[in-house]
């Protein structure tokens, strides 16, 4: 399946690179231009990918297993957790730039130990509030990394957290 | 004698206040990350890299280069205090480490690896010191042709240390060579994969694809894992130094681990793991206790660790001589050279001097400081297994985004790290070694302006590689690397079908070369976790 898709896609950015306008400005300025190398590299990907599926659509119709058990891998993995966990990482690193790094680092991280079963609102509070204003603080005050601060609001919030903490 | 004045100016700056501490911060957080199983030491890396915006060039290499050192040593706590390697080059730590460790000889074994481990790294010190000069000078004759062809073979020496995992490794490759390509090119300026957005026109950086593919990856896996092992009741414990009279006893296991080491991790690509699992091999080879290995033999833990340390040092030449990283470790030093404005290569050694040998002094200092901060953490380690992962993993995360942030002040970037983070979860399912991807992203760009320089310069002719003297010579180093790395494969496959397909069905041990396809990984710091 992966091996599969892998091959379609660079296939298809294969296909877009070679039908570009660019692709007409690499033949008249030189032998080996701006696409050469991209196609190599796609190229490349396109055969290994396409070894990979020749190989596995062999081994299917020779009748060969695999070895490898794929009730054993969804066993092994709680997919779940990874869904439940990766959306929430990409809706802190979506939502940092809405609600500041500030407010969305101190939830997420409460939220995240919520979710790990951590139970002690003190523990909580503590550890997301000073493991945000730790690194921010030095990120921020000493190195000048301009983070986001979030929109309306909560840039409003954000500055106004800074002037109380010292950083601004 | 310029080199003991450089160095003698390297140290003064390695001492100093400031510099000393990043360098004794560095060496510490190396060692946890290293020792807890889960928080791979390049994590810590990655992690670490927006923290060197704060800092000077060479006091950033200084703490990295600790951090590095440090956290190559720190996997062999976990390995032999609870056979959970803590970073993939602990793994032969375990063979030997951990059955001393239930014969009542825990302490003894943490010696063994602390002592042999300083060993090794500052032998691979000493070898950087008085090799990167000879080096960086005769690559001062380099041209275009032979940086392409040196960026070639470190190319083809990644995919050949894959063996066994060959076809995926290519696939990890090509893709990191076309993720390298997308943006403008070096050239002409012309957009390439951009898809008409304006953010992928900068191209991607490969400090992003790094935090995404590694720290990203790693919370997401860790999230997924079913098992989650406690160690509440894990008790701390004290280190026993070895007498001189033991250490002189081990002498020989010392000694080819240190040449293994030192040789393996100035190959790019393979390093600490590559290294520690054919030194405890060629060890079990030569020792008379070959047969007992496995069962707790002293020569069996002192072999590799001293070849995993042995492989900082060595590692770290190609990539401050030609530019070029070996691994993700030297990749992420590469990386807070560049956000520096520093751009390694032979010309630093004449405009960068200072900063060379300070990071020389660095890796001196920080192999011994190393004694002291494997006493400490090993002396606390029951303390941190007892840290909730689930905080830990929270601080990553949040920590790379920062990070990924902090590289182009984008938020842009924080989303191809996402992205990334979700391909390198996706790879580690699909058992698709990471590092080649990451070197792809890093040494793709390099060869291809290498090539295109060398084109305009030569007429368009590819044939200009094979007939320059040395780029020739570097091509053919590479190809007969390929070679000799595919041979084994080969000659399996026609004796294979010489018996008729038939499989020998014997146990694997440690140590040797079945198990090691089955444990190793393609690059030193960078596996899925043990």
């Amino acid at each position: 399946m992966g091996a599969t898709s892998g091959f379609l896609g660079s296939l298809w950015l294969l296909y877009h690179l070679r039908t570009s306008d660019l692709y007409q400005f690499t033949s008249i300025q030189s032998e080996y231009g701006p696409l050469s190398w991209p196609t190599w590299a796609l190229t490349l990907l396109v055969l290994a990918t396409g070894f990979m599926c020749a190989t596995r659509a062999v081994s299917l119709l020779l009748g060969r297993r695999s070895g490898h058990d794929p009730s054993s891998a969804i066993n092994a993995f709680d997919n779940v957790r990874v869904a439940i966990g990766g959306a929430m990482i990409v809706g802190y690193g979506v939502g940092i730039v809405f609600l500041g790094f500030l407010i969305g680092s101190i939830l997420f991280l409460s939220i995240w130990m919520l979710l790990g079963r951590m139970r002690n609102p003190l523990t909580i509070v503590t550890i997301s509030v000073l493991g945000t204003v730790a690194p921010l603080y030095l990120l921020v005050k000493v190195a000048y990394l301009p983070l986001p601060r979030g929109v309306g609001f909560f840039n409003t919030a954000t500055l106004k957290l800074y002037e109380w903490l010292g950083i601004f | 004698m310029e080199i003991f004045s450089l160095l003698g100016d390297g140290l003064a700056t390695v001492f100093g206040l400031y510099t000393f501490a990043l360098l004794v911060l560095g060496i510490f957080i190396g060692v946890v990350a290293g020792a807890l199983p889960g928080i791979n030491f390049v994590n810590a890396m990655v992690l670490a890299l927006p923290f060197t915006y704060v800092m000077k060039a060479e006091q950033a290499m200084v703490f990295l280069a600790g951090l590095y050192v440090g956290g190559i040593f720190g996997g062999s706590i976990a390995s032999i205090l609870i056979n959970i390697p803590g970073s993939p080059g602990s793994i032969p730590a375990a063979w030997d480490g951990y059955p001393m460790a239930r014969k009542g000889m825990a302490a003894k074994a943490l010696g063994i690896a602390i002592t042999c481990s300083a060993v090794g790294g500052l032998a691979s010190a000493l070898i950087m010191i008085f090799v990167s000069q000879p080096f960086a000078r005769f690559a001062l004759r380099f041209g275009a042709p032979e940086f392409f062809a040196a960026t070639v073979l470190g190319l083809i020496s990644v995919v050949a240390i894959a063996r066994g995992k060959m076809a995926l490794s290519l696939v990890s490759l090509f893709v990191g060579l076309a993720v390298g390509a997308i943006g403008l090119d070096p050239m002409y300026g012309q957009p390439r994969l951009t898809f008409g957005s304006a953010i992928l026109e900068n191209g991607i950086s490969f400090v992003v694809v790094l935090v995404g593919m590694f720290a990203i990856g790693e919370v997401l896996w860790w999230l997924g894992e079913r098992t989650k092992v406690s160690f509440q009741d894990l008790k701390s414990t004290r280190t026993k130094f070895l007498r001189p009279k033991e250490l002189f006893r081990l002498k020989g296991a010392i000694a080819r681990g240190a040449a293994i080491g030192c040789g393996i991790g100035a190959i790019p690509g393979s390093g600490a793991v590559v290294g520690s699992v054919i030194a405890y091999g060629v060890e079990r080879q030569a020792s008379k206790d070959g047969d007992a290995f496995g069962t707790g033999v002293e020569a069996g833990l002192a072999a590799p660790e001293t070849a995993k340390n042995a492989t900082t040092g060595t590692a770290t030449i190609p990539l401050l001589t030609l530019g070029i990283p070996g691994s993700a470790a030297t990749a992420i030093m590469l990386a807070a050279l560049m956000i520096q404005g520093i751009q390694p290569g032979p010309q630093l050694f004449l405009t960068s001097a200072d900063l060379v040998y300070t990071v020389f002094a660095g890796y001196l200092v920080a192999n011994l400081l190393m004694i002291v901060a494997g006493l400490v953490v090993a002396r606390g380690f029951a303390t941190l297994m007892r840290i909730p992962q689930v905080v830990l993993f929270g601080f990553i995360t949040l920590l790379c985004l920062v990070g990924a942030f902090g590289v182009r002040n984008n938020v842009a970037d924080i989303y191809i790290c996402l992205f990334f983070g979700l391909v390198g979860y996706a790879f580690r399912r699909a058992d698709i070694p990471v590092p080649p991807l990451i070197l792809g992203v890093i040494l793709g760009p390099l060869a291809e302006r290498y090539f295109l320089t060398s084109m305009l310069s030569y007429d368009n002719n590819v044939a200009i590689f094979f007939q320059r003297p040395l780029s020739g010579t570097i091509m053919a180093l590479g190809f007969a690397f390929l070679a000799w790395s595919l041979w084994p494969s080969v000659r399996t496959m026609i004796r294979q079908r010489r018996e008729g397909g038939r499989e020998t069905g014997a146990p694997s041990r440690p140590g040797t070369v079945s198990s090691y396809a089955v444990r190793r990984e393609p690059s030193d710091d960078y596996g899925p976790r043990p």
